[in-house]
């Protein structure tokens, strides 16, 4: 097996995406709330328990279908999710609730869904015990590295050069481009 | 590095647990690492994203280690080993970074780039060594945790999902608790300890004197955090937003400095409510819309340690003042050092000046807008959906005054701002206070230089009035709105611009 083939693509796309969409969504919520501590606290709260969420849920799926297609399916659909934050914003943000209850809805549905899929791909690399430690290394290795590219290029590039909404768009539109051909691919494999 | 040669000690603790511990530390640590060096460097994304990089890529290099290392040793002593030696180094880091912190200062006195960089780097290499030694944890966990290859997904989600509960609670316990009550050092020492403990129930009883040791520590003094280059350090504290000192010179002015102290939030002098700086220009410029007495109401949005608030307490006691800043803190610095004493008039309000504005329903006279979170203008408070805002909020004569500091010489920001102020007010005007500050009007009536001179100002401030310059507003600039106001790169790109002039 190749050492870094789609999987790996797909984990470090979804990096990018987690923290990319982080980053944007404190920008999104900041005019309606602020950027007070209880604000900053909310969305860390949320994304970190939406992504402990989604690390468990997404370990469990993986046993029940090792399949890379399954994977990619999944981060597809994290993908969409990410793409329809800057929409359901405006009624959200509107409604002027508070800001955890924004954040639930709004971020801790695409940050579940891309949490599950780290161990996933741990599941699908691991193929003997002696090298689980070197598999897992790797798989979080690149998935930090993600998360690195995507907070620089959302917060140093996009949301100056762009825009926030903008942001969110092109994080999707990544990771959807990453997971595509093995979501396409009719081999269950 | 401690041998997995071994009597077993008496209690084990789930593994799991060491995993929460270190999820702990690890991202209390890069909390603490930024508020650690916000002091010295400020808090720019300058800063901050040296700060991520650093972190993060040293957790990454730690995941790959720990993958290998743990193939090759699997044990959970050598694991614990590594545990121990991580929190060891991670509690050296505030008392190492001392020498480096103290270079930063005397760099940014003499304005060289150079060694302000290497100072930063010298602090960031510090906190990654301890962090790449925690990121080795969660996947040598995995591996021992590993019973059989078709469970491999159940397991790693769990731990997983259990190292980032231990990164939630140590992110909010640094920042909410530990810092604050504790400060940076001992915040550290906490840090530490918690891996400590749970790593020695893995290992020889002689070890517990590892735990021991850094949680003594936490009884040492601290000292000074940041001591002063001139004059002396009255008062510094840690609050849950920065870090704040007050500063007395020898001629006894006070000046209120957050994080590195670049700019000056607030200035008392003794005997005087004026300061011959831009917090002057306050007191006179409501008069340019022809008002023939002063505001009866105003909002101060950044109010810090109150100096605006002081001054119109002396010269116009009757006006109604909402004193608003995000850190409440600053309040009390303000009643203790800085002259802002209650009374009737004065309601002073700890919170984010947007939603405060979006929730109140007064009308105000002047609104002022002075918040700054070092080197930056909050975004959201430089677009045109916020200064819609601030119009709902004004009588219809009432003036808003926004406070643009900007390096010398560079107008972007002031460009911007009056481009975004154009899209909601019909009437601009600016003066040019100080070197490195304008201060710039908005309002729905005409304002002139003309009706600004003939205001009945009280006798103390005839001369504060006859020297304001008001002048047209600067053309060019672009709009900033709340979905694209690169407020943060226009600063940063000044900044740069300015330290490359000077290093030359």
């Amino acid at each position: 097996m190749r050492r870094y083939g789609h999987v790996e693509l797909v984990v470090f796309a979804a990096g990018v995406a987690t923290l990319g969409a982080e980053i944007a969504a404190q920008r999104l919520v900041a005019p309606q709330f602020g950027a007070s501590t209880v604000v900053w606290a909310d969305t860390i709260g949320v994304v970190l328990v939406a992504l402990a969420g989604g690390y468990w849920l997404g370990g469990r799926l993986a046993d029940r279908h090792p399949r890379v297609r399954d994977l990619s399916r999944t981060a597809l659909a994290g993908a969409a999710l990410v793409a329809l934050v800057p929409l359901v914003a405006v009624p959200v943000l509107e409604a002027g609730e508070g800001s955890l209850p924004a954040l639930l809805v709004l971020v801790a549905p695409p940050v579940l869904v891309l949490g599950a899929v780290s161990p996933w791909a741990v599941r699908l690399r691991v193929t003997a015990l002696a090298d689980a430690g070197d598999v897992a290394g790797r798989v979080y290795a690149l998935s930090t590295a993600g998360g690195l590219v995507g907070t620089f290029v959302s917060a140093l590039a996009l949301i100056p050069l762009l825009g926030t909404r903008w942001t969110f768009l092109i994080c999707a539109a990544l990771l959807a481009a990453a997971a595509l051909p093995g979501a396409c691919s009719s081999r269950p494999a | 590095m401690v041998t997995s040669v071994s009597v077993r000690p008496r209690v084990r603790a789930p593994l799991e647990a060491l995993v929460v511990a270190v999820g702990f530390s690890s991202l209390g640590a890069e909390i603490a690492a930024a508020r650690l060096m916000a002091p010295f460097f400020g808090a720019s994304t300058v800063i901050w994203a040296n700060t991520i990089a650093v972190v993060l890529v040293a957790l990454s290099a730690g995941y790959r280690l720990g993958g290998r290392l743990a193939d090759r040793r699997p044990s959970r002593e050598a694991l614990a080993g590594l545990v121990l030696l991580a929190s060891v180094l991670l509690a050296a880091v505030p008392l190492v970074a001392h020498p480096f912190l103290s270079l930063s200062v005397r760099a940014f006195d003499t304005l060289s780039v150079g060694a302000f960089f290497s100072s930063l780097f010298g602090v960031l290499v510090l906190v990654a060594v301890p962090v790449l030694l925690l990121g080795a944890v969660s996947p040598w966990a995995l591996r021992l945790r590993l019973a059989d290859l078709s469970h491999a997904g159940e397991v790693a989600g769990r731990l997983y999902a259990v190292s980032t509960a231990g990164s939630l609670a140590g992110t909010f316990a640094a920042a909410l608790v530990l810092i604050p009550h504790l400060g940076t050092q001992r915040t550290f020492l906490v840090l530490a300890a918690v891996p400590a403990c749970v790593a020695v129930l893995e290992l020889r009883a002689q070890w517990a004197a590892v735990p021991v040791a850094l949680i003594a520590a936490l009884a040492l003094p601290v000292g000074t955090v940041k001591p002063a280059e001139t004059g002396r350090v009255l008062y510094e504290t840690e609050t849950p937003y920065q870090y704040a000192r007050v500063v007395e010179l020898p001629d006894g002015t006070r000046r209120l400095e957050l994080n590195e102290g670049q700019a000056i939030h607030s200035l008392w002098k003794p005997g005087t409510v004026l300061t011959g700086n831009y917090w002057d220009g306050f007191l006179v410029l409501p008069f340019a819309n022809g008002a023939s007495g002063p505001p009866g109401r105003i909002a101060i949005l950044g109010t810090a340690g109150g100096t605006v608030a002081r001054a119109y307490a002396r010269f116009y006691p009757a006006t109604r003042i909402d004193a608003v800043d995000i850190d409440g803190k600053l309040f009390d610095i303000g009643r203790r050092w800085f002259g802002l004493e209650p009374r009737p008039e004065l309601r002073t309000i700890a919170q984010d000046a947007r939603p405060f504005l979006r929730e109140t329903t007064a009308r105000y006279d002047a609104i002022f807008v002075d918040a700054y979170r070092q080197p930056y203008i909050p975004f959201y408070l430089a677009t045109r959906e916020f200064f819609a805002l601030v119009r709902d909020h004004l009588r219809p004569n009432g003036t808003v005054i926004v406070n643009v500091g900007h390096p010398r010489d560079s107008q972007a920001l002031e460009r911007a701002l009056t481009a975004t102020m154009r899209a909601v007010f019909p009437v601009l005007a600016r003066d040019p206070i100080a070197a490195t500050n304008t201060l710039l009007m908005g309002a729905s009536v005409p304002l002139d230089e003309a009706r600004l001179q003939a205001a009945p100002a009280p006798a103390g401030l005839r001369g504060l009035v006859a020297a304001q310059r008001l002048e047209p507003p600067l053309p060019g600039g672009r709009v900033f709105t709340d979905d694209r106001a690169p407020v943060e790169w226009l600063i940063d790109t000044s900044i740069v611009r300015y330290a490359a002039g000077e290093s030359k």
